[in-house]
């Protein structure tokens, strides 16, 4: 057993790793069990808890449309789905159109009061599940080997949070769906490779990508923009996965990518941070509706 | 941070700080007071009264109430479930802003026999809370650990008697926080715990006639 851990940074991690003579996995799955004082059975088993949860957002949220309480959520995901149906692909392949449907279907889950898992947010909660788990699906990759990519996807947050913030309040966007892009362009990754560098690699790419994403919901509430939001974080974290996965590495480190996520965020205007004071949300239609919903 | 807090919580949506931490405060609340009491007000303020609607905030504040879990799906039907339970409640939506109160905050007023007490909640996000005031004492409680909160007449001892209580049952202290309120007399005790605290020892505390009152907290769940 590995003594009570941390790490700050990636660098940090990737050190760690290396000495430790583990996979990012394993090394991530014995530094959770030994800093909550389980094992690591316990931790994969706590971990497969939010695995299930997700498959099942997924399977529920597309039964039917999912309409939210203030009605700004209103049967995207069950459309999407229907239309597949009915008259297939329409852009590009049937993977394509399942990870704009999976991902809407955790989110407006989330947004219709469900059970969700966070990650790391509740806002950004279809990222990680949209994309990980239908690539899985069509790569039939087995739950264990998802419960471990969930790991790296944590540790990745971890880095994340000890560098800057995962708060949309304090950093804007950026530090919500930006995180959980990178999370899940690292886990993807970790579905096809141990090299730590190439799963640093597209969490760099799918954060840089995203740098500077405002975080400004119609009314406060976690609907518009924030779930379509969710569709473009998972084809970026897929996209980010990919060029990892043909070689090609990231420039800035890491660690920087996500320092000059929170500089961003500490130069964010406040009304551009959560507060519903700016962007989307100050727009003349944004307002009649939010007039609407505090009324009715 | 933990990974689990990363990739987690498992928590009904739409909003950790607005619908899990409003599920949490209540939840916090009626471990403190219990589930007896005779009606239960609920003050919302600042955020929690602007967009708690759209969030869901109220229904997660009476599931929390009911002993429901963050996670729990019955939170959806909490109105309905505290109908059938006969548990009597109403929600004031304190419209004007409140500057001396953290953003996402609520107070809860329980009244058994038309004696209130109220425990005052913020939520601090990602689904976790800080119970920042109980009946006029400021404290500061997460959630994290066991806990005895204790009111007693400010006399001359009171401490050790109750550090002495805690010594002989094996338990170490991992904090201790007293208050006075000079004008009635009285103390508050916050005791942080490393481990619960057995109820059959709980008599001991009241053997002393200056003690008033001994809560006991558990550590509440992931």
């Amino acid at each position: 057993m590995i003594k009570k851990v941390k790490f700050k940074t990636f660098k940090d991690l990737k050190a760690q790793v290396l000495r430790s003579g583990l996979t990012l996995p394993e090394f991530l799955k014995n530094y959770e069990a030994v800093n909550q004082g389980i094992t690591v059975e316990e931790a994969v088993k706590r971990m497969k808890l939010r695995l299930d949860v997700m498959k099942r957002n997924i399977e529920n949220g597309l039964k039917h449309p999912n309409v939210s309480r203030t009605g700004l959520t209103n049967g995207g995901a069950y459309k999407v789905k229907e239309f597949f149906k009915n008259r297939g692909t329409l852009l590009l392949s049937p993977e394509f159109t399942e990870i704009i449907m999976n991902t809407l279907a955790v989110s407006e889950t989330n947004a219709c009061m469900g059970r969700i898992v966070a990650a790391p947010t509740a806002g950004a909660c279809g990222v990680l599940p949209g994309a990980l788990l239908t690539i899985a699906k069509y790569k039939n990759t087995s739950d264990e080997k998802l419960v471990d990519a969930l790991f790296v996807s944590g540790g990745i947050g971890e880095v994340i949070g000890n560098i800057a913030s995962l708060s949309g309040a304090k950093h804007g966007c950026q530090a919500e769906i930006g995180s959980a892009t990178s999370m899940a362009a690292g886990a993807i990754v970790s579905l096809f490779t141990t090299d730590i560098d190439a799963i640093e690699s597209a969490a760099a790419f799918a954060m840089k990508n995203l740098l500077g994403l405002v975080c400004d919901p119609i009314g406060g509430y976690v609907e518009i923009p924030c779930i379509k939001r969710n569709v473009s974080g998972a084809f970026n974290a897929i996209s980010s996965a990919e060029m990892a996965l043909a070689g090609i590495r990231t420039v800035i480190p890491f660690d920087e990518v996500v320092l000059a996520m929170k500089r961003i965020g500490e130069k964010m205007s406040p009304t551009l941070k959560e507060t519903a004071e700016g962007g989307l949300a100050t727009t003349p239609t944004a307002k009649k509706l939010v007039k609407r919903i505090k009324s009715g | 941070m933990a990974i689990f807090d990363i990739i987690g919580p498992i928590m009904i949506g739409p909003s950790s700080s607005h619908t899990a931490g409003a599920a949490r405060i209540g939840y916090f609340a009626r471990e403190i007071f219990g589930n007896s009491f005779d009606f239960v007000e609920v003050d919302l303020f600042n955020s929690f009264a602007d967009t708690g609607k759209g969030h869901g905030t109220d229904i997660a504040i009476i599931g929390g109430l009911l002993g429901l879990e963050p996670d729990d799906p019955r939170i959806l039907h909490s109105f309905e479930i505290a109908s059938e339970q006969g548990m009597k409640f109403h929600i004031n939506w304190n419209k004007e802003e409140n500057e001396d109160l953290p953003p996402n905050t609520a107070k809860i007023t329980f009244y058994k026999n038309s004696i209130p007490f109220y425990i005052v909640g913020n939520s601090i996000g990602g689904g976790k809370v800080e119970i920042i005031n109980i009946n006029g004492y400021e404290v500061k409680l997460s959630g994290k650990h066991f806990a005895l909160i204790i009111s007693a007449l400010d006399a001359l001892g009171i401490a050790a008697y109750i550090t002495n209580i805690i010594a002989k049952s094996g338990i170490n202290i991992a904090s201790m926080d007293i208050k006075r309120d000079s004008s009635i007399g009285e103390s508050l005790s916050v005791i942080k715990l490393d481990s619960e605290f057995p109820d059959e020892e709980i008599a001991e505390f009241y053997k002393n006639p200056n003690i008033k009152n001994v809560i006991k907290i558990r550590k509440l769940s992931e």
